[in-house]
């Protein structure tokens, strides 16, 4: 008996180990920037020899550009510098024959624009609006060369939220053996309150950003060569929940190469693929956007 | 500046701080408690006050763990160990692992890098993983401590790079950044029992610091804030099962505790917490229980804290404050939390019911008396019964190389808080007789409460050792110099003895031991040298057989040689000492011996009266005793005779020194 | 003879009131014997006496000795008168406080020191009973002449006469120690109790009276008188 409190007492010492690791303290970031809210995604660059459109212009990364052979836009896009903001709405419309493609020294640069309206009396047409087919150009050097058609039509302005069909009768009988129809509805309006077009930013601060438009939104932020109107993507990051507002910690800003001029390129965009060729690859990407570019400077 | 002056200056201005770093709850004591500072006595949460150390008994071993109960909380944790030792009987180090002492923060990132699984958010450490003290205990109410502490502060935070995994594709990878930050502090602590039942303890918290770079400054709002302080406590005992704490900081912090123990070994405690510094008032409380049990002791504890918004384990960015942090145990985000923990004393810790208050050696040893010192106190030893119960007290001298084991006393009854003198007796072995000039020696005196050989406690003390041939000057010492069964005594005797043996048969019986006086005296006529004693300290009296050797010495050495002499043929002896009064440099001493022949028979020792003594014998019965003068045996026994009878009648009959007592007849056989 | 024997004294008077024990007459055999010497030696007319010489008168002996003042216990120097057959030591020839006898009555009694002290300390039992006793000798002790213990009784009743009673009841005690058969005389114990009794030892005498009442041989009016002077010091 007299062993026992000597047991119990081993047996005391011996569970003195061995336990848990003490539970840490959570600390939340603030409401408007839930916890891990906001995907991050490092924007890859496809081969960069295809032309594509830019980002800030088309709402579409190169990626997406790429993987798609065909491209139906419905876009609003706006482009805030600081010193004005400029507005235009369009629709394109391009296909892009595979079987086709425009090489040159070895390299495809793009592929032929495939003429999805053969007749007139078929038109292409997108809100009821007919497209007008203009050469679809691939940059070479310091020239364009006209390889192939693609649709476009021009815009005062697009409603939000509104249903826009895209509608084409005769469509290539290569390209697709019948004809199709989309509709597709175009987002809300986009306002982008935060970062100001023309603001200098910090790296090492956090950045937060606020717009006004519900819906999908991604926000790309890519570098943009002053001179040459080129951006080029580096990352994109989607909110789950469009909020809003989002904030970009400093270690993403970090990631941010060393150049001085960023665009943030605000995207709500509606979009559907659907097949449209006979092969997988000729996948059409039909997209209504919303697009808002703020152009900023990086200290 | 001298060094002392800027230091003081140096803790006062680090006084004026605000808030502080303090220590964290390690004991489920201590946390039960609240108020400890002034009752930290062992290993268990001596951070709250090292100078508590000294009342380690030896080896201290001390382990706890924790669990937070309510949201955020997970199984046990374990906090971490201690281990002190004492040393030297005043000294003690300790030293405490505490790995559990941490606060751990994950600061959830708004983002997530798609496709990866990799952690964004970013980890903090605050942990307290390592504390060592050093005590010392002054004088028995007053003790010291200084500790040092050690803080590390870690951040995790992720970082990335964009890496091209291809011409096409590119990956973002993780870069974490790990950074870390060690500070150590130094605290001082005093404590001070002003009375048995009263204690106070003062520490200054992080008077020193020393913090190592490893953190960049972008980090600086989760650094913790880190100031000095100045802790004050007390504890007080009412009544012996009821303890009482207090304890305030500059740090406006406080806390209050009370501590019952309803029966033996069990310990019912609470205490509460204050701040002054955020609402509410009352911070915590904390309930506890112990309980020991032979050289365990375990103890428990739950706190519970008042406020509860930001103890969930999880709080909002705007509520997470690092410079509220002041206390890693207990800080605004700590759950409620339940200890358990188990102390093993190990080592020389039976409990010393007895003290020695003091000792004190009564006189010096005499070597030729060391035999009277097993029965005749040579000193005594004050004990006092610190315990509730009543003890039965045993004390023991030892003294190296002159005994062969401590000579124990007998039991003495002390009752609790009483105080007792015991004699202290000691059996010196022979090698006594051999120190051959005064010198003092080391004398360990040790008091112990039970019948085992652990004691309780030991004191020194110095014991002044004669030479062996050093006499205290009184008749009664001058006794032990008589030898009478030393083997050169009995061999010189009886050779004379031998000698003379026609001349011993001629002589009735009743006159033989008269015969047998005069031939041993005889035997030395012509013999001896009158000399006297060296100049000495004290007086120095030579043992038979040196006397027998030299053929010389004063009164006192023939005195002490025919006395050994005589008796060692079985003829009684006393010293008649005569100290006359105002010339005491005229003292003399001289020989009585028996002739053990009745009075009625006077007539056959002498005609003349005034020749001898009647007095009681060994056997009861009035006999005819003969003075001699010793230092006149060289001329022959009569007129060592005449002389010692002329002596005494002048001294005793005509002076009265006898019945004034100046005059001393001292029995030896 | 008796007119030498005068001026003689005369001559000595004033000598005797230096200090000093003057013989002041003698006639017949007077000795003394100086010290503790065994030698008797005759003595002259005007021969100083020490203290601690003792004088003797034979059977047609006698002596007068004049005894200082200081010794005396007077005012004056006395003349103390020596009968025949008595011995009388000088130092017994002075008068004792009452404090001085009591004390020596006491030694008297304490004689010795206990000879218990070694066995006491070191708690050593000693033998009851000593073995070792000599029987080799064939040889008798007789005990010692009385005919000398009688002159020094004699000596303590001039003691006695002459107003000593502290040294004729101590010089009495003293020779029935060494002549035992001295004590057991009526005559001899009634001296040294009326000595106590003169010298204001009244417990003393009680008891020397008490001890007389017991002595074998001791008559009726013997016994009468010893209760009377017992009743008379109870009172």
């Amino acid at each position: 008996m007299k062993k026992l409190p000597v047991i119990f007492a081993c047996l005391l010492f011996a569970c003195q180990f061995g336990c848990q690791k003490p539970s840490p303290l959570t600390v939340e970031p603030p409401a408007d920037a839930p916890a891990g809210a906001l995907e991050v995604t490092v924007v890859s660059n496809p081969d960069t020899n295809i032309a594509v459109s830019p980002v800030d212009s088309s709402g579409l990364l190169p990626g997406d550009q790429t993987q798609y052979s065909g491209l139906f836009l419905v876009n609003t896009v706006k482009y805030d510098n600081g010193h004005g903001l400029l507005s235009v709405a369009y629709a394109s419309a391009y296909f892009g024959d595979r079987k086709r493609p425009f090489v040159v020294n070895g390299k495809t640069l793009g592929y032929w624009g495939v003429d999805i309206m053969p007749m007139t009396t078929l038109p292409l047409k997108v809100g009821g609006i007919v497209m007008t087919r203009v050469p679809f150009k691939i940059h070479v050097g310091t020239r364009d060369t006209t390889f192939g058609y693609m649709y476009r039509a021009v815009f005062a302005s697009l409603q939000p939220k509104s249903s826009f069909d895209w509608d084409d009768q005769q469509p290539d009988p290569i390209m697709s053996p019948t004809a199709f129809h989309d509709t597709v509805q175009t987002p809300e309006d986009l306002r982008v309150l935060a970062p100001a077009g023309g603001s200098v930013l910090s790296r090492t601060k956090a950045l937060q950003l606020r717009w006004v438009g519900g819906g999908p939104i991604r926000i790309v932020i890519s570098t943009y060569n002053v001179l040459t109107g080129k951006t080029r993507p580096v990352l994109q990051l989607k909110p789950d929940v469009n909020t809003g507002s989002a904030v970009i910690d400093p270690s993403l800003l970090a990631l941010l190469p060393l150049a001085r001029n960023y665009v943030f390129t605000f995207v709500i965009a509606n979009r559907s693929d659907r097949l449209l060729g006979q092969q997988q690859q000729d996948r059409t990407l039909v997209q209504a956007a919303t697009v808002y570019n703020t152009y900023v400077q990086f200290q | 500046m001298p060094l002392s002056r800027s230091v003081v200056l140096l803790i006062l201005a680090g006084m004026a701080g605000s808030t502080a770093c303090a220590q964290a709850i390690f004991a489920p004591r201590a946390s039960a408690l609240g108020a400890y500072a002034a009752l930290v006595q062992d290993v268990r949460g001596f951070t709250a006050n090292p100078a508590g150390l000294t009342g380690m008994k030896d080896w201290d071993l001390y382990t706890t763990t924790y669990t937070t109960t309510g949201p955020g909380g997970g199984g046990f944790v374990f906090s971490g160990f201690g281990i002190g030792k004492r040393f030297f009987d005043n000294h003690a180090l300790a030293l405490q692992y505490s790995p559990g002492t941490t606060l751990d923060v994950v600061q959830r990132a708004s983002f997530r890098i798609a496709g990866l699984s990799l952690a964004t958010n970013r980890q903090i450490s605050y942990i307290e993983p390592l504390a060592a003290a050093y005590a010392v205990r002054v004088t028995d109410r007053l003790a010291f401590g200084v500790q040092g502490r050690m803080q590390t502060e870690k951040i995790t935070d992720p970082q990335y790079a964009i890496q091209q995994v291809t011409d096409s594709l590119n990956a973002i990878v993780p870069l974490q950044q790990q950074y870390s930050r060690d500070t150590w502090f130094g605290d001082i602590a005093v404590s001070w029992k002003p009375a048995e039942n009263v204690s106070l303890s003062a520490l200054g918290r992080g008077l020193v610091r020393s913090t190592s770079r490893g953190i960049p400054s972008k980090f600086d709002t989760l650094a913790l804030t880190y100031t000095r302080a100045f802790e004050l406590a007390a504890g007080w005992s009412p009544a012996p099962p009821v303890l009482l704490s207090l304890q305030a900081s500059t740090a406006k912090r406080g806390a209050l505790g009370a501590e019952w123990n309803p029966v033996a070994d069990l310990s019912v405690r609470c205490g509460f917490y204050a701040d002054g510094g955020l609402p509410p008032f009352i911070d915590a409380v904390g309930f506890g229980l112990g309980y020991r049990y032979l050289f365990f002791e375990a103890d428990a504890s739950y706190v519970r804290f008042t406020n509860q918004s930001v103890r969930g384990g999880t709080v909002a960015s705007a509520s997470f404050d690092p410079s509220l942090i002041k206390d890693l145990g207990m800080n605004p985000f700590t759950g409620n939390r339940a200890s358990v923990s188990l102390r093993a004393m190990l080592g020389n810790i039976r409990e010393a019911p007895v003290r020695i208050e003091g000792v004190e050696m009564l006189g010096s040893v005499y070597p030729s008396a060391f035999q009277a010192m097993a029965y005749r106190p040579v000193g005594r030893v004050r004990v006092r019964n610190t315990s509730r119960r009543p003890v039965s007290a045993r004390a023991s001298i030892y003294v190296d190389r002159l005994m062969d084991r401590p000579s124990q006393s007998q039991p003495v009854s002390v009752q609790p808080g009483e105080s007792v003198d015991i004699p202290l007796t000691a059996v010196f072995n022979d090698r006594v007789k051999d120190v051959p000039a005064v010198t003092i020696r080391e004398a360990t005196v040790t008091v112990s409460s039970a019948s085992e050989d652990a004691y309780d406690e030991h004191a020194q003390a110095r014991v002044l050792i004669h030479g062996r041939n050093d006499w205290d000057g009184t008749p009664e010492g001058l006794r032990y110099f008589v030898t009478p069964d030393d083997p050169d005594v009995i061999r010189s005797a009886r050779a004379i003895m031998l000698a003379g043996k026609d001349s011993l048969a001629r002589v009735p019986a009743e006159l033989g031991q008269l015969r047998r006086a005069k031939l041993l005296c005889d035997a030395f006529t012509g013999g001896l040298v009158y000399v006297k004693d060296p100049r000495h300290l004290t007086e120095f009296v030579q043992y038979s057989p040196e006397t027998l050797r030299s053929r010389t010495g004063d009164c006192t050495d023939l005195t002490v040689c025919f006395s050994s002499l005589l008796n060692s043929i079985g003829i009684s002896t006393a010293f008649v000492d005569v100290v006359p009064p105002r010339m005491p440099e005229k003292a003399h001493m001289y020989l009585l011996f028996d002739t053990g022949v009745s009075p009625a028979y006077g007539d056959h020792v002498s005609s003349n009266p005034k020749r001898y003594i009647m007095r009681k014998s060994r056997s009861g019965r009035e006999t005819i005793w003969i003075p001699l003068e010793t230092t006149a045996i060289t001329h022959g026994f009569d007129r060592a005779w005449t002389d010692g009878a002329q002596e005494y009648f002048d001294s005793v009959e005509l002076g009265l020194g006898l019945a004034s007592g100046w005059v001393r007849i001292v029995d030896v056989y | 003879m008796t007119k030498a024997l005068v001026v003689a004294a005369f001559l000595v008077a004033a000598r005797a009131w230096a200090g000093d024990i003057v013989v002041q007459a003698i006639q017949g055999d007077v000795s003394v014997r100086h010290g503790v010497t065994e030698v008797w030696t005759k003595v002259a007319v005007g021969d100083v006496l020490r203290p601690d010489d003792t004088m003797k008168t034979g059977r047609k002996g006698s002596a007068v000795i004049a005894v200082p003042a200081s010794q005396a216990g007077s005012a004056a120097a006395r003349r103390v008168v020596l009968p025949s057959e008595v011995i009388v030591d000088m130092s017994d020839v002075r008068d004792l406080s009452q404090e001085e006898l009591m004390l020596k009555l006491t030694m008297e009694k304490v004689r010795s020191s206990s000879y218990q002290w070694k066995s006491d300390e070191l708690q050593i039992p000693s033998a009851d009973v000593v073995h070792g006793a000599d029987r080799s000798s064939t040889q008798v002790l007789t005990m010692s002449d009385p005919s000398t213990g009688v002159l020094q009784i004699n000596g303590a009743r001039v003691l006695y006469n002459n107003g000593f009673f502290a040294t004729c009841a101590l010089k009495g005690m003293e020779v029935f120690r060494l002549y035992p058969p001295l004590a057991k005389e009526f005559r001899n114990r009634l001296l040294v109790a009326e000595a106590l009794e003169k010298a204001h030892l009244r417990g003393e005498a009680l008891n020397e009276y008490s001890a007389i009442a017991r002595l074998d041989g001791i008559t009726p009016d013997q016994q009468t008188l010893v209760h009377n002077r017992m009743e008379t010091l109870r009172k």
